[in-house]
C-alpha cells in the first residue's frame, strides 16, 4: 500500500493463476467485507496488467521493467536465482496454491500406457523428477528441493489450496471483481 | 471487341469464362462457407461447457452492443486501427515508391527488409521492440542520458506505442502489396505531365498519387481491418498501460466458465457488416477501372525517377527503415538469445554470454520438424492461392458476367474473419464431416488457402486491372484460344504480380498463428506455434535462439528468390 509502488507493480489477468486468484485468496483469508475494503485500497496502486504468464512476468521483473510482480510461482523465482538472475519471492499468508491436474482423454490411442505414465508421475520416483529441477512435488511425503518452498518449510505456514471446483464456482465472481475494480472502462 | 472474348464454337459448350467462374466459385465456396456458417451459428447460440451448441439466443449481440463500457474501448480501437492504417501505409508506401519508382541507392535493402521482417512471427518482433522501447530498454536509457532527466520519457505501453509497433508490423505487408502495383504504372502519364512542364513533385502529387489511389485505399482498408480485430499488440502493449480496445475487453470478459465464444462470434458478425459497407464503397470507387489501366501495348516498363542530390536523403530513409524494422529488433533478439536470463544490454552482462540456448534448440527435434512443416506449407499454400486467385481475378476483371459479385464476395469474405474464429470453425467442420484431414498438414493447408485468398487476389486483381485488354484482344484476333492466350499472354505479363503475391502468401503462411494454434497437432508442429509455446513457457532465451535461426533461414529464402527473379529477368526494383 506504500505509494512508492504506485504503477510499479504488475500482475497477470490469468483466471487460473493471476489477479482473480489473488482476489479470491484475499477474500478467503480476510473475509468478504475486510477483503473488499483491502481490494478497494489496492486499486489506488494502479497495478499494471498483462495477459502473459506468471513466469513471463517474473522475467519482466528480472529484466528491470517492473520492480515487483504479484502472484507468481515461488519455485520460478528460485530457479532464476540459481541461474544468477536477481529474483526473490515473498509469501503473503496464506499462500494461494493452484492445483495441477492430470488426466486421460476419452478415446486416447494408448490408454494403458497412459495409465502407467500417470502412475509413474504420481509415485515418489516420478515426483523426484519434479523435485530435482526445483519444481514442487505434489506428493505429501516429498519435500521441495528447497524446503522453504512448501508450506511449513520455514517461510510460510499455510497454503490455501484452490481446487478445480472452487475455481469453476467462484472464478466468475473473482473475474467480475477484477473487471469492476481494476479495469478502467 | 465484345465483352465476351472467346465465343464458344458450339452452342452446348460452356464458354471459358462461365466454366472458370463456376470452378472458382465452387472452390472458394468450399473453403469459405463452412467458417461463415460456423461464425453466424456461434453468434446466435449458447455454448455449453463441453463446447457443444446450445439454444438460440440474441444475448451475444446485446452483450457486444450494450454489455461493455463500449465508448472508451471503441474510441481506442478506432484510434489504434486508423492510426496504424495510416502510419503503416505511409511508411510502407513511401519505401515501396522509393524502391520501385526511383533510382535511389540501397533499393535492394528495401525489398530485403520487407521480406525478412514480414516472414518473422509477430511475437518475436513484438518482444524485440518491447525490449528496445521498454522502461529499462536502451531507447529510454539513451533518452534519459541525452536529456539528463530521470524517469521514462517514452512510455511504450500507450496508444501511440501500440500504433507505432502495429505499424511496424504491417508496413512490410504494405510495402510488398504496393510495390507490385507501383511497378506496373504507366510511364506515359507521368512523362506527359513532365512534358507539360510539371515539376517532379507536382507529377507525383497530381498524377502518380491519383494513379495509386485504388491500391492505397485497399491497403489502408486492409490494415485498418486487421488492426481493428487484432489482439496481440493490444494485449502485449496496451493492457499493461491500461489501454483497452474492443478485442481486449472481450478477451478479459471471456475469462469465465464456460468461455463466451458467442460474444466473439457476435463481434465478428458486426465487424463483417462494417467491413462489407467499406468494401461496397471501395468497389464503387474502383468501378471505372479503365481509368487505372496502365499497362497497354506500348511502353510497359515504367521509367525510374532520378532523385539526383536527394539521393542521400532517400538512401538514408531506406537505411533507417531497415535499421528500425530489421536490424534493431534482430540485434536485441540475438542479444537475448545469448543470455541465460534476460537483462538489458550492458558491459556487465557480457560476462554471462552463452551458447546454451542454441544447443537446446538444435537438440530438440520438434523444433526442426516445425521448420520443415512451415516451409512445405508455405510453398503449397502460396501456389494454391495464387492459382486460384489468378483465375478469379481474370473473371472479375475481364468478363462482364452478372454473377461476378458472388465471386467478389466469396473471395473477400475470409478477410473479415478473425483468425481464431476461422480456425475454430474449420476445426469443428472437419471433426464432423468424413474427410479425414484432422491433425494432418492438410487441414492447415486448407485453412491457409481459405484465409489468404483475399490477399492473393489483391495482387492479381491489381495486376490485371493495370493490364489493358488490348494485348489479349490482339492474341484472340490472331486466332489464339482462351487457354493459349491466358498461358502465353496474360500469365507472362502478370508474372511480377503473381510472384509478388506468391512470396507474400508464403511469408504470411509461415507466420500464421491464430488458426495454426488450433489446427496444428503435436505431430504436425509449425514454427509460429512452436514460438508461441516457447513464449507461453517464458523460455525467452530459447525463443530468441530459435527466432534467430528462423530469421536466418528466411533470409536464405529471400536470397534464393532474389537470384531466381534476376535469372529470369523479373523486375524487382
Amino acid at each position: 500500500m506504500n505509494p512508492k509502488w504506485r504503477g510499479e507493480v504488475i500482475w497477470s489477468t490469468s483466471r487460473g493463476s493471476g489477479a482473480p486468484v489473488f482476489i479470491g485468496n484475499i477474500l478467503a483469508a480476510m473475509g468478504q467485507r475486510a477483503g473488499m475494503e483491502y481490494l478497494q485500497r489496492l486499486t489506488k496502486q494502479n497495478i499494471a496488467k498483462s495477459t502473459a504468464s506468471a513466469r513471463a512476468l517474473l522475467d519482466l521483473v528480472i529484466a528491470g521493467e517492473y520492480p515487483l510482480v504479484l502472484n507468481i510461482f515461488n519455485h520460478h523465482a528460485v530457479i532464476s536465482r540459481k541461474a544468477g538472475a536477481p529474483s526473490e519471492w515473498q509469501p503473503i499468508e496464506p499462500v494461494a496454491a493452484p492445483v495441477h491436474t492430470i488426466g486421460l482423454p476419452k478415446n486416447s490411442p494408448h490408454p494403458h500406457a497412459a495409465m502407467l505414465l500417470i502412475d509413474f508421475i504420481l509415485s515418489t520416483k516420478g515426483q523426484k523428477v519434479f523435485q530435482d529441477v526445483n519444481y514442487l512435488p505434489a506428493h505429501p511425503k516429498m519435500p521441495a528441493k528447497e524446503v522453504e518452498l512448501k508450506p511449513g518449510g520455514g517461510r510460510f505456514k499455510k497454503a490455501n489450496y484452490l481446487n478445480p471446483e472452487t475455481l469453476v464456482d467462484k472464478g466468475d465472481e473473482w473475474v467480475d471483481i477484477f473487471q469492476k475494480l481494476f479495469i478502467k472502462g | 471487341m465484345s465483352s465476351n472474348p472467346a465465343k464458344p464454337p458450339a452452342a452446348f459448350r460452356l464458354s471459358p469464362d462461365i466454366s472458370i467462374l463456376i470452378l472458382v466459385c465452387v472452390a472458394t465456396a468450399y473453403l469459405v462457407i463452412p467458417p461463415l456458417f460456423a461464425v453466424i451459428q456461434t453468434s446466435l447460440t449458447t455454448t455449453t461447457l463441453s463446447g457443444g451448441v446450445g439454444g438460440f439466443t440474441l444475448r451475444h449481440y446485446r452483450d457486444v452492443l450494450f454489455g461493455f463500457r463500449l465508448s472508451a474501448p471503441l474510441a481506442n480501437s478506432l484510434y489504434f486501427a486508423i492510426g496504424s492504417a495510416f502510419l503503416a501505409t505511409l511508411i510502407g508506401g513511401v519505401m515501396a515508391w522509393l524502391v520501385t519508382r526511383t533510382d535511389t541507392p540501397l533499393r535492394g535493402l528495401g525489398h530485403f527488409t520487407a521480406f525478412a521482417s514480414f516472414g518473422t512471427p509477430f511475437i518475436l518482433y513484438t518482444i524485440g521492440w518491447l525490449l528496445l522501447l521498454g522502461k529499462s530498454g536502451p531507447v529510454n536509457r539513451w533518452l534519459r542520458d541525452f536529456f539528463g532527466v530521470p524517469g521514462t520519457l517514452f512510455n511504450v505501453y500507450s496508444l501511440p506505442g501500440m500504433v507505432l509497433i502495429e505499424s511496424f508490423l504491417w508496413s512490410p505487408l504494405v510495402f510488398l502489396m504496393l510495390a507490385a502495383s507501383f511497378r506496373a504504372m504507366d510511364p506515359a502519364l507521368e512523362e506527359a505531365s513532365a512534358a507539360c512542364g510539371a515539376t517532379a513533385f507536382q507529377t507525383v502529387r497530381r498524377v502518380s498519387l491519383k494513379l495509386m489511389l485504388p491500391a492505397l485505399f485497399s491497403v489502408i482498408l486492409l490494415v485498418f481491418i486487421r488492426a481493428f480485430e487484432s489482439f496481440e499488440i493490444p494485449a502485449l502493449v496496451g493492457l499493461p498501460g491500461d489501454v483497452q480496445v474492443l478485442t481486449t475487453s472481450i478477451y478479459l470478459d471471456a475469462h469465465r466458465m464456460p468461455p463466451r465464444y458467442g460474444t466473439a462470434g457476435a463481434f465478428s458478425v458486426l465487424l463483417m457488416l462494417i467491413i462489407a459497407a467499406c468494401l461496397y464503397f471501395y468497389s464503387r470507387a474502383t468501378r471505372e477501372a479503365a481509368r487505372f489501366h496502365t499497362v497497354t501495348g506500348k511502353g510497359y516498363r515504367p521509367r525510374l525517377i532520378q532523385v539526383g542530390r536527394w539521393r542521400y536523403l532517400t538512401g538514408g530513409l531506406l537505411a533507417l527503415y531497415s535499421v528500425c524494422l530489421l536490424a534493431l529488433p534482430f540485434l536485441i533478439i540475438v542479444w537475448a538469445s545469448l543470455l541465460p536470463f534476460y537483462s538489458a544490454p550492458s558491459l556487465e552482462a557480457l560476462s554471462r554470454l552463452t551458447l546454451r540456448n542454441y544447443e537446446t534448440v538444435i537438440k530438440f527435434p520438434a523444433l526442426l520438424q516445425s521448420v520443415e512443416n512451415s516451409i512445405v506449407l508455405g510453398v503449397e499454400s502460396a501456389t494454391c492461392v495464387m492459382a486460384l486467385t489468378t483465375l478469379a481475378s481474370w473473371v472479375l476483371v475481364r468478363t462482364r458476367l452478372r454473377a461476378r459479385w458472388l465471386l467478389d464476395l466469396l473471395t473477400t469474405l475470409p478477410l473479415v474473419f478473425p483468425g481464431i474464429v476461422m480456425g475454430l470453425a474449420i476445426l469443428r467442420f472437419y471433426l464432423t464431416v468424413p474427410i479425414p484431414i484432422y491433425s494432418t498438414l492438410w487441414i492447415l493447408l486448407v485453412a491457409y488457402v481459405a484465409r489468404y485468398v483475399p490477399y492473393g487476389i489483391r495482387y492479381t486483381h491489381a495486376g490485371l486491372l493495370q493490364l489493358h485488354r488490348e494485348l489479349e484482344e490482339a492474341a484472340y484476333s490472331s486466332g489464339a484460344s482462351w487457354a493459349n492466350c491466358f498461358r502465353r499472354v496474360t500469365l507472362p505479363l502478370l508474372t511480377p504480380s503473381f510472384l509478388g503475391g506468391w512470396v507474400f502468401v508464403f511469408l504470411i503462411s509461415a507466420k500464421e498463428l491464430s488458426m495454426s494454434i488450433l489446427l496444428a497437432s503435436p505431430r504436425t508442429p509449425v514454427v509460429s506455434v512452436t514460438i508461441f509455446e516457447l513464449w507461453e513457457n517464458a523460455q525467452i532465451g530459447e525463443l530468441a535462439a530459435f527466432g534467430v535461426l528462423w530469421t536466418l533461414m528466411l533470409l536464405t529464402v529471400a536470397m534464393g528468390y532474389y537470384l531466381f527473379a534476376r535469372r529470369y529477368g523479373i523486375q524487382l526494383h
